[in-house]
């Protein structure tokens, strides 16, 4: 058998255990309204039991047939180099992934994986819109041998008996590390809002004298003290979400790829080239700016979005000391020549400021109204969005920076949530100059870069400097110039 | 555009300003008539049907004059030019953009042709890169010949690049 291909295998006869469980979830999902419709239906109690349990039985034999001809029809094998998969019964596919296009490869373990002692194994391309090469659950010797293999047959290396270099642990997050990240996760801070918020509306849903009861027992004493083990609670939720998907997350070096593993209940093991790196996202909210860390996002082409920011990228790393931000960028990209807190960052146009201010009070002048509107003069509490939207945007104007350098393109904003992209200029695919409306009448523009997977879009500048970037970062990159081959 | 650098953008095919008309008036008959008309009668139901039936038909009429002005402003302001390197698209009457798509990033490249513009011999083309955030760029409202050779220059011209991917 060469080095570089796979005959033709199955998945594990464990995959329908396996399967079936989340099928049956989507397709308990996909249909709630009926499910709900047989709850709420009356008629003859037998008549209606036999049939309501038909319709289920019916449902869920439907779900076991498509998992079984699932595990029946799948079969996957490395052909030529190429990965081919092939399924279905009477839609069947062939899909054939050339090794060159693979963005990453992640092993993926939920509880049933665990307990079965299986592997789910996720092949991305480019293309963005699925996982392209998706083999459920294999062994989790065929998954390691399937991985090795493609790698193999990506770089026409035929000698595996050589030992691959031991990995380079580049971060590592320790217990403390995720009680910091949880503690000041932003939907701890919302939990808290909502939950204060609740509480001191439950005077309106009780009965009036209650409700003044209450009142003259609430004082400041037990709002603090409600507050704080709410506050608490809300922390420990943060904490406890933050330990399951992050316990035991490393990101390591190993020659020219990245690799990820995380995970308590569900583990995960997401490996990245570095030459497949589009960019990457310091993310610092302001309480982690004051607990001294961000979280790191590396991104490649084959980004989507997942629902949410640690959903869309593929390497994400929890917690990154500041001081230490410039190492993990410049291994993510090592042709990178701008800091994270680059000193030469420029800012945006000074009438940037007034624009902002100008579409602010455009659009919170149209909440007032709407407030007004609906809730007559209690809508006038709304006027305090004014002040509150100023002091906002005169903030994040403040944290605004960007810097087009040889090799790379950076860009910042955010004051509550202070985001740094950093973007190698190689992998620049696409550009747009935007004008606004009200952007003309202040004579600005902003810059917009598209990279593989992802969209950026620079701080405001003068018209005349947006349309000079455009042509500046429409040429080749620098390293193309220079004639530096790329790795990997 | 930039005025240190005056680019001579090339407009669209001149009946295209017809598919632009009909497809406004084509969205008014489609889309606005019937919400506006469920509108009223909401407004009528939860307000006044007076007043319901007064904004529902001044938002008509409005709706129609735009159907009238408007495409003629976005075929004056739709342009594109095919540069050493890069093609640049500008569009926009209201938000004005310019797209510049370097030639060696370009994946692929379609025309494509709805019935109004199969009647009156356009296409559009829409070009892509690995960005895979949709098209990159579209010029609507070419003849079909000039579409045909665009795309053809275009994909000639990315053939053996870096994709940058």
């Amino acid at each position: 058998m060469a080095s570089d291909s796979l005959p033709w295998r199955s998945l594990h006869p464990g995959s329908v255990a396996v399967n079936l469980l989340p099928r049956t979830v989507r397709l308990l999902r996909a249909g709630w309204p009926f499910l709900l419709y047989l709850v709420m239906r009356g008629g003859s109690p037998t008549r209606s039991n036999l049939s309501d349990a038909a319709v289920v039985a019916a449902l869920f034999a439907l779900t076991l047939g498509r998992t079984l001809v699932h595990f029946l029809t799948l079969r996957y094998r490395v052909h030529h180099g190429r990965l081919e998969i092939r399924s279905g019964l009477l839609y069947r596919q062939v899909r054939a992934i050339d090794p060159e296009r693979i963005q990453n490869v992640e092993l993926a373990r939920n509880v049933a994986h665990r307990l079965t002692g299986l592997v789910e194994v996720r092949v991305e391309t480019a293309s963005g819109t699925e996982v392209e090469g998706l083999l459920s659950a294999l062994s989790v010797e065929d998954a390691e041998e399937l991985v090795a293999v493609l790698e193999h047959a990506r770089r026409g290396v035929v000698d595996r008996s050589a030992e691959a270099p031991e990995p380079e642990i580049v971060v590592a997050t320790s217990f403390s590390d995720l009680v910091r990240y949880g503690a000041t996760a932003a939907r701890v801070g919302a939990l808290a809002l909502v939950a204060v918020g609740v509480t001191s509306d439950a005077t309106r849903w009780l009965p009036p004298e209650q409700a003044a009861a209450l009142q003259t027992r609430f004082t400041w004493v037990l709002g603090v003290v409600i507050g704080v083990g709410t506050l608490s609670g809300a922390w420990l939720v943060g904490i406890a979400l933050a330990i399951v998907r992050h316990w035991g997350f490393s990101l390591a070096l190993a020659k020219e790829r990245l690799i990820a593993t995380e995970g308590l209940l569900s583990t995960r093991r997401v490996e990245l080239r570095l030459s497949k790196v589009q960019l990457v996202l310091v993310n610092q909210t302001l309480p982690r700016r004051v607990a001294g860390f961000a979280s790191v996002q590396i991104e490649t082409a084959a980004t989507r979005d997942a629902g949410g920011a640690e959903g869309g990228a593929q390497a994400f790393v929890p917690v990154v000391d500041t001081d230490d931000l410039d190492r993990v960028v410049a291994i993510a990209l090592p042709h990178a020549d701008v800091k994270v807190h680059d000193s030469r960052t420029r800012r945006p146009h000074p009438r940037s400021l007034w624009r902002m201010l100008t579409a602010s009070a455009i659009s919170t002048g149209a909440l007032v109204g709407l407030a007004l509107g609906f809730f007559g003069y209690e809508g006038l509490w709304a006027l305090l969005l004014f002040p509150v939207n100023i002091a906002t945007t005169a903030l994040d104007f403040r944290m605004q920076g960007w810097l087009v350098s040889p090799r790379m393109v950076y860009t910042r904003g955010g004051y509550w949530n202070l985001r740094t992209l950093l973007i190698d200029r190689s992998r620049v695919q696409s550009l747009l100059v935007e004008e606004g409306p009200l952007q003309r009448l202040f004579g600005l523009a902003s810059l917009r870069v598209r990279v593989a997977g992802s969209s950026v879009r620079l701080p405001e500048v003068d018209t005349e400097q947006a349309y000079a970037l455009l042509d500046t970062l429409r040429g080749r990159s620098v390293e193309a110039a220079d004639g530096v081959a790329r790795g990997g | 555009m930039s005025q240190a650098e005056p680019i001579e953008l090339l407009p669209l095919a001149p009946r295209a300003r017809w598919v632009f008309h009909a497809q406004a008036l084509w969205r008014f008959v489609a889309f606005w008539v019937p919400v506006t008309v469920l509108g009223g009668f909401a407004g009528a139901v939860a307000f006044s049907a007076f007043w319901a039936a007064i904004v529902a038909g001044v938002w008509l009429m409005l709706m129609f004059l735009l159907a009238i002005w408007y495409p003629s402003l976005a075929f004056d302001r739709w342009g594109y030019a095919l540069r050493e390197g890069d093609l640049l698209i500008a569009r926009g009457v209201v938000w004005h953009t310019v797209v510049a798509i370097p030639t060696h990033r370009i994946q692929h490249v379609d025309t494509h042709q709805g019935p109004l513009e199969q009647w009156f011999g356009l296409a559009r083309v829409a070009i892509f890169t690995a960005s895979g955030l949709g098209a990159d760029g579209v010029i609507p409202g070419l003849t079909l010949e000039a579409a045909d050779a665009l795309r053809d220059t275009l994909v000639r011209a990315s053939v053996g690049e870096d994709d940058g991917v």
